[in-house]
């Protein structure tokens, strides 16, 4: 058990569901997950800092994860790894803007993704 | 002509008429006549003396022949024997001056005459004359027999012709060569001497001649004087003193023509009747004065008529009636009646009493008043009819008459209520207007008491002005209110009089001034609402006035904005010169969207296209994907593996009848939820069939839900019906013993209260009260969960009482965000 906890950013149920089982088998605590922006912007100070946000970057609502993740990293300091079923270079130019821990595109293989969060939380703790 | 009554007449005989002797104005005309023939003549003597001779000596002799005729005619009548004689006498002379005419000199009649015989017969005419005139005042007052006098002057006559022609004694009076004898002239001398002593006797009887007369007498027997003395100086019969002679000749007996035939014309009875008795002169003074006509009738005949009477009856001369029978002056029916009367007098010899009667008067009938009375006229019995024209009279009575009814139908007629009172307050007369208000006839009034009559008091009231004009006989005026007369009143009294002066009642009028009070009172309201207008006016003339200070105002600043306006025109002007331009701009781009919009069409057209194509192809995939897991090997051959594989196959087919119901409705981006379920319930049913017969019930009429919501929804229905075909109706459970009912899935899905509202029930054995949804390990109820609260942001009931029932409440997209 890592004992991180990961918030899960994903509009899609399936999606989520698949992430939030895989997350939790790799003994992760999984706050979420959110399936919007909006939702994420108003629950986050509400609740202990995740140490992780997995932010898909098409979301419901008005803001898009690359604008979600902007905005929580203007506030604090919680790495985001995007997931993204886009492949465009644009998009992936955007994202890289907020700087982000990683960007994986979807379908995600479960090793990639696990070896995302774990980087992603070891250069955190460094 | 008819003779006109003169006052002259009324005058006592001697007493000279008018305040001059002579009337100067009276003779001027003549003399100027006199002097016009004197020229004449003087004319014609210059041209033939004989002739001029002749013209004067005929003259002469006519003017004697008229006299002659006039008094001879009116003998019987005339009562001057001077006037008598001389007429008579002057007839004679003239003989003589006939015979001197003819034998003078240069007519040729007689050839041994000429200026011998001539002379001759002259002188002894003269003589003639101037005897005449000597002896004729001494006739006066004597009686007169003129046929003596006329044969004492026709043997004058015949014993002068004698000596002249037959005997030739008569001494000579001119001899040719030597002018006139002295015997000539002596005797002109005597003839002047003898000419005014008849002049002097005249005057001594003047109180028997007119005035008039006598005057005209004695300058016409002076001119015969100036006329005998000039003829004592003429050397020949054509010399300017023989003129001169004849012309002083014709001057007097244009004075003798005067005297004796004008006056005669003019003044009768000035001239004939001068010598009348002193009785019969007051009788015909007072007659002649009478205004009324006087007649007096003998044997039925006129006698006498008096000036008036001949004026009544037009004659035109005392002949022109006088002698006519009196009762063709009568009107015929009169007659009869005036008749009786004169018999009645004469027998009677009584005056008759006044009547009228009608007379003829101008050839009409005109009314008169006449009374009759006996008179002696010569000497015999006659009637004095006394007759005065009344016909003025009769139409003054007539007058009057109809000026007393104009005068009563005034009175009647006036509005004012007027009655005439005596001082004892008694109505002596009332008009019809008083009457009518006291509701009773003007000629019942007379006699009331007023104060009674219209007051209904026993005394007269205080104001009675009547009272007071009795008191102090002085006008008075009041103002009353009358109940009895019906209004308001302004009463006038004034006194009147009686024949003596003194006061013998009022005129009482009453003036109906009601109207009048009332219009007062209405004037005056109408007044006091003129002021208040006029205040309101004033007021609203002042607010005026600041309204049209305050637009004065504005119009200043409407002069700004005026040119504000201007300037902002100004600025329109380019803003729209520039507004062309965009829309020249505009009308390129709406050409361009056009353009774009057709692109667009078209591109839509290739994306729908492409859109149909990809749901067809991601179906066909999802299809694909599930054939995949029917083949052989992909699970195992166990019941397990089986109905995982059924599971899957579910799962995936539900997700791609969402494709299909997409192209199919040729919606791309929501998802007709009613033909969707209607085909995922029919094909999950059909995959479950089993022994027991499961009826299946969609109701998601007009729910239309986004592709994402569509997908989910479908997943989880596709979970709980999957989950009902497999356990609620396990075998024997008798849905019609326990539900009473058929065995029934029924899926649901409406809009409930702004949201979304999906039940997903069965009526079979119902699910187990131990399982939690939220943490079973159940993957259908795992996914129901999850997506519900993650995907469709739903709360979940779940009902067991009559089966199974899952109530999703779908929260909108706007209230999660």
């Amino acid at each position: 058990m890592t004992g991180e906890t990961i918030l899960i950013v994903e509009d899609e149920g399936l999606i989520a569901l698949h992430l939030t089982e895989l997350l939790e088998n790799a003994g992760y605590n999984i706050a979420g997950p959110a399936y919007s922006g909006e939702r994420v912007l108003r629950d986050i100070a509400s609740a202990p800092l995740p140490d992780l946000i997995l932010m898909d970057i098409a979301l419901a609502g008005s803001l898009d994860g690359i604008e979600t993740a902007r905005q929580i990293r203007s506030k604090y300091p919680i790495p985001v790894i995007f997931l993204s079923a886009y492949s465009n270079q644009n998009r992936i130019d955007e994202a890289h803007a907020v700087s982000p821990f990683g960007y994986l595109t979807k379908p995600v293989m479960q090793d990639d993704l696990l070896a995302a969060i774990r980087g992603a939380l070891d250069r955190t703790a460094a | 002509m008819t003779p006109q009554p003169d006052s002259s007449v009324s005058q006592p005989s001697g007493t000279p008429t008018g305040t001059v002797g002579i009337d100067l104005r009276e003779y001027l005309i003549p003399l100027v006549v006199v002097i016009f023939v004197t020229v004449f003549l003087w004319l014609i003597s210059l041209y033939n003396f004989a002739l001029y001779h002749t013209t004067v000596e005929f003259t002469t002799i006519a003017i004697s022949v008229a006299i002659f005729l006039l008094v001879w005619k009116s003998r019987k009548i005339i009562d001057n024997n001077y006037l008598l004689f001389i007429g008579v006498a002057f007839v004679f002379i003239a003989i003589l001056d006939y015979l001197h005419t003819l034998v003078y000199q240069g007519v040729g009649i007689f050839p041994d005459g000429g200026g011998t015989l001539s002379t001759r017969f002259w002188i002894a005419a003269r003589y003639m004359q101037a005897i005449t005139l000597l002896v004729a005042p001494l006739f006066i007052r004597r009686n007169l027999r003129l046929d003596l006098v006329a044969i004492v002057y026709l043997v004058a006559d015949i014993i002068i012709i004698s000596s002249i022609f037959v005997f030739r004694v008569f001494p000579a009076t001119y001899i040719e060569g030597l002018g006139l004898t002295p015997f000539k002239i002596v005797s002109e001398y005597v003839i002047s001497l003898l000419l005014i002593a008849s002049v002097v006797l005249l005057y001594r009887n003047r109180d028997a001649f007119d005035r008039q007369v006598l005057n005209n007498l004695a300058i016409a027997i002076f001119l015969t004087i100036a006329a005998e003395l000039t003829f004592t100086e003429y050397a020949s019969f054509v010399d300017v003193f023989s003129l001169l002679g004849h012309v002083f000749r014709l001057l007097s007996f244009y004075f003798f023509y005067r005297a004796i035939i004008e006056v005669g014309q003019e003044k009768p009875y000035n001239l004939l009747y001068h010598n009348l008795t002193e009785s019969e002169k007051k009788y015909r003074a007072l007659s002649e004065l009478s205004p009324d006509a006087i007649i007096v009738t003998r044997d039925g005949l006129i006698r006498y008529v008096n000036g008036a009477g001949l004026l009544m009856f037009e004659g035109s001369g005392t002949d022109s009636i006088i002698g006519k029978d009196f009762m063709d002056f009568i009107d015929p029916d009169d007659r009869a009646v005036s008749a009786i009367r004169i018999t009645s007098v004469q027998e009677e010899m009584g005056n008759a009493p006044l009547r009228e009667l009608r007379v003829i008067a101008g050839g009409k009938s005109i009314m008169a008043e006449a009374t009759e009375g006996p008179i002696s006229w010569d000497g015999k019995d006659a009637v004095q009819i006394v007759i005065r024209d009344i016909t003025k009279r009769k139409i003054v009575e007539e007058e009057n008459l109809r000026a007393r009814e104009e005068w009563e139908r005034t009175f009647d007629t006036v509005p004012d209520l007027i009655a005439i009172l005596d001082t004892n307050h008694r109505i002596i007369r009332a008009n019809k207007a008083i009457a009518d208000r006291l509701g009773t006839l003007p000629e019942k009034c007379i006699g009331n008491l007023c104060y009674e009559t219209v007051h209904g008091t026993s005394v007269p009231p205080e104001f009675c002005p009547h009272a007071k004009t009795c008191t102090d006989g002085k006008q008075h005026i009041c103002e009353m209110d009358e109940p009895a007369l019906g209004g308001t009143f302004i009463v006038s009294t004034t006194p009147l009089s009686g024949p003596e002066g003194n006061l013998i009642g009022t005129v009482h009028v009453a003036h109906d001034i009601t109207d009048r009070k009332r219009a007062e009172a209405e004037l005056l309201e109408k007044n006091r609402a003129l002021n208040t207008a006029n205040e309101e006016l004033f007021e609203i003339h002042e607010k005026l006035k600041a309204t049209n200070e305050d637009l004065v105002a504005n119009e200043h600043l409407l002069v700004v904005r005026n040119e504000e306006l201007t300037s902002l025109n100004e600025e329109l002007t380019a803003a729209q010169e520039e507004l062309h331009r965009h829309v020249g701009e505009l009308n390129r781009r709406e050409e361009e969207l056009r353009q774009n919009e057709s692109r667009l069409k078209d591109a839509l057209a290739e994306k729908e296209i492409l859109l149909s194509e990809i749901h067809h192809r991601v179906k066909n995939n999802l299809t694909a994907f599930i054939s995949l897991l029917s083949l052989d090997g992909t699970y195992e051959k166990t019941d397990a593996g089986q109905a995982l594989r059924k599971d899957l196959q579910n799962r995936a087919r539900s997700m791609a009848l969402i494709h299909e119901t997409l192209y199919r409705t040729g919606r791309f981006s929501s998802v007709d939820m009613d033909v969707y379920l209607t085909t995922l319930i029919g094909q999950v049913a059909g995959s479950y069939a089993g022994n027991i017969p499961v009826r299946t019930l969609v109701d998601a009429k007009g729910v239309v839900l986004d592709l994402a919501r569509a997908t989910t929804a479908g997943l989880i229905i596709n979970e709980l019906v999957t989950n009902s075909f497999k356990y609620a109706f396990p075998p024997g459970f008798d849905c019609m013993a326990v539900r009473k009912e058929p065995c029934t899935v029924r899926v649901m899905l409406a809009r409930e209260e702004g949201t979304y509202c999906l039940r997903v029930s069965d009526n079979g054995c119902g699910m187990s009260p131990k399982i939690d949804i939220a943490s079973t390990r159940s993957l259908g109820l795992k996914l129901v969960n999850f997506l519900a609260r993650h995907q469709l942001r739903a709360d979940i009931e779940i009902s067991t009482e009559q089966g199974t029932e899952f109530i999703f409440r779908l929260h909108t997209i706007n209230e999660d965000t």
